[in-house]
């Protein structure tokens, strides 16, 4: 099972190479890449802001400038990797910005959240609630953990992907995760007792 | 493997699984999807128009979606407004709390870095101030907060009453899955009060707040009435959300001495009012708890705290996380730091180092848990009870062998031997009181470059 899964994955990395390189021509082949990536790109983003506004501005950004560059990826990682690095780029700009007092950041509740379609309403509130409560903690544990956990969880990156974007080594990565994890779990309700 | 760590898990998911749950269930909007597909195309050169066909094709069953999505936001919006009180990063530290004790010279914004100012050594890395160091008080009170467990249908009744609600109480879902939420209701009013004793009160449900600029003299007037009304008899700062002027105002606990109450990561401690023009109609936030005092602790010295950073052998009274270079064990020992005297070593965890692969056995002490040897090492509880099979339904008892996998005695700091001359940064010094008595304090380093920073404990 886990080889079949490792296989699968690593098809689907080349894949995502050839089709980068077709996409500097070819706006098809950019276009699969945007359908496979829009996802993990605004689930960081969302994870970051807390708030549709800003990641879905701040999604448009990373691809359009994930399309400036698409002649710079080399394909040393994966595509999902290469995209979470402009991502993570992006939004340092952003903070950047309203750290300046240009822009706030906006409460969660400010924004309109767009629940999958189809969910029952009762269900899509207890779904925008787990998130803002995720939200919320991960603004107030230290932001490399938070973003370690960020890469991983909500941008689907292997421990080895994060670390490059984050500079730091794989052993680092892991740790800021696991440390991370322990300060969520102590601030949100997903709390899991394992006092003996 | 993992059924026997579910074993020990109450709720039936590990944390890990229930936040990649939260992950997975991030949608992107479909119509700002299909518009930003769209924006790619036209902006990939040269444009290719049967993209933009197939792109439409596509996004047409979404397309369906926009339409229910705009009458859905109508509903959720105002649901949501209802049920999800917006957030407040503050009072979350599940067990201790502390309160910041600086009264307010940490620098926000960072002016010029002065690097032809006195250069600190911090092993192999260049430190400069880039202000002098502020005064801080020679000591602090700290306070307990006292509830750390999950709200119950009590404490809502107590709630409830403190704002006159008569009404059933209904469970709902938690926030997170099998957790409980509560509510009850008048007809009028509304409280609605998650697992995490986070509440949110309207005084008119399902009523429209017209919202109207209110100056902070004529909210600091409706919200004193309606706090004093209430029973919520305490100091406070009253301040303008910077987002939504007028309206929504925050309301900032003061100590007795008239600071800001803060807790764990300088996170101030607030509730929130949403206010209209009549005073009639609130909306009010924030966590129900209570503080007691755990008594007055001598503090260190700003330029103490900033010494004992930059010692390169930490003494006692120092835990530093990121301690041991190079191979071998050494495991991190944890000390009491009595904030004033002697430090005193804390009676638990002692790691004694076995192999060279990164496991090392460790002899359980009266008092340990596994998530507290698990931190302790720098590692999750569910590595624990994978490498400890006999844990499952076994009792952690003292003098029982644990072995403790991949436990972190690398040295991980990736800025030891880096030049960091232009970087500024906030020192923190945060004060814990242990369940167990015992106290932890921290210094953190924290640089102004996104949060890069150094700790210890």
């Amino acid at each position: 099972m886990a080889t079949f899964m490792a296989t699968e994955i690593q098809k689907q990395q080349e894949d995502e190479i050839l089709l980068a390189r077709q996409a500097i021509s070819d706006a098809n082949a950019f276009a699969e890449l945007y359908q496979r990536n829009v996802t993990r790109v605004y689930r960081y983003h969302m994870s970051h802001t807390g708030n549709v506004k800003d990641a879905e501005d701040l999604t448009s950004q990373t691809f359009i400038a994930a399309l400036e560059s698409i002649r710079s990826f080399r394909g040393s990682g994966s595509f999902g990797a290469w995209i979470l690095g402009i991502a993570s780029k992006k939004r340092l700009m952003f903070f950047r910005r309203s750290r300046n007092g240009s822009r706030h950041e906006v409460p969660l509740d400010a924004a309109i959240y767009y629940p999958s379609p189809g969910l029952p309403t009762d269900k899509a509130a207890t779904q925008r609630l787990q998130l803002e409560s995720v939200s919320r903690a991960l603004k107030q544990i230290p932001a490399d953990r938070a973003e370690a956990i960020i890469l991983s969880y909500f941008g689907g990156l292997s421990n080895i992907e994060a670390s490059r974007i984050m500079n730091k080594s794989e052993a680092a990565v892991k740790m800021l995760i696991s440390r991370g994890l322990q300060d969520l779990r102590e601030r949100t309700s997903l709390a899991l007792e394992v006092e003996l | 493997m993992k059924d026997q760590f579910k074993n020990h898990a109450e709720p039936e998911e590990t944390f890990s699984d229930a936040l990649k749950s939260v992950a997975q269930k991030i949608e992107v909007n479909p119509g700002f999807r299909a518009e930003l597909g769209k924006q790619l195309m036209e902006a990939h050169q040269p444009a290719h128009v049967n993209f933009i066909l197939s792109a439409f094709n596509r996004a047409m069953p979404a397309f369906g979606w926009v339409f229910a999505l705009a009458l859905m936001a109508l509903v959720l919006n105002w649901l949501f407004r209802s049920i999800a009180p917006p957030p407040i990063p503050a009072a979350q530290e599940t067990s201790i709390s502390s309160i910041q004790e600086t009264p307010s010279p940490i620098p926000t914004e960072f002016t010029t870095p002065a690097p032809n100012g006195e250069g600190y050594d911090w092993r192999g890395t260049k430190l400069y101030l880039a202000q002098s160091l502020p005064q801080s008080p020679a000591e602090a009170n700290v306070y307990l907060k006292k509830i750390t467990e999950q709200a119950t249908r009590e404490d809502v009744l107590a709630l409830a009453q403190r704002f006159e609600i008569n009404g059933e109480i209904q469970e709902v879902p938690g926030e997170i899955p099998g957790k409980t939420n509560y509510r009850i209701s008048d007809g009028r009013e509304r409280l609605e009060v998650q697992s995490d004793h986070y509440f949110t009160y309207h005084s008119n449900f399902g009523e429209q707040l017209y919202l109207d600029n209110l100056s902070e003299g004529q909210a600091r007037i409706i919200a004193d009435n309606f706090l004093k009304k209430h029973g919520f008899d305490f100091e406070y700062k009253l301040e303008s959300a910077p987002d939504m002027q007028g309206t929504q105002f925050y309301i900032l606990p003061l100590t007795p001495e008239g600071y800001e109450m803060r807790f764990d990561y300088m996170q101030p401690v607030r509730y929130q009012i949403l206010l209209d023009n009549t005073g009639e109609n609130i909306i009010f936030t924030g966590y129900s708890v209570e503080y007691e005092s755990v008594g007055t602790f001598g503090i260190m010295t700003v330029e103490n705290a900033l010494q004992k950073i930059l010692d390169p052998n930490p003494q006692s009274g120092l835990m530093e996380i990121f301690r041991g270079q190079g191979g071998g064990g050494g495991g991190s020992s944890f000390h009491k730091l009595n904030l004033s005297g002697t430090p005193v070593p804390f009676p638990s965890p002692t790691a004694q180092p076995q192999t060279n692969e990164g496991t090392v056995e460790y002899i359980v002490q009266e008092g340990d848990t596994v998530l507290g040897i698990a931190q302790a090492h720098g590692i999750t509880p569910e590595q624990i009870f994978l490498a400890n099979t006999w844990l499952d339904g076994g009792a952690l008892a003292p003098g029982k062998t644990l072995i403790i996998p991949g436990a972190q005695s690398q040295n991980q700091n990736p800025y030891i031997g880096k030049h960091l001359d232009d970087q500024r940064g906030i020192f923190i010094v945060n004060i814990y009181k242990k369940p167990d008595g015992g106290q932890r304090t921290e210094y953190g380093f924290v640089t102004a470059r996104d949060g890069e920073n150094f700790n210890q404990t």
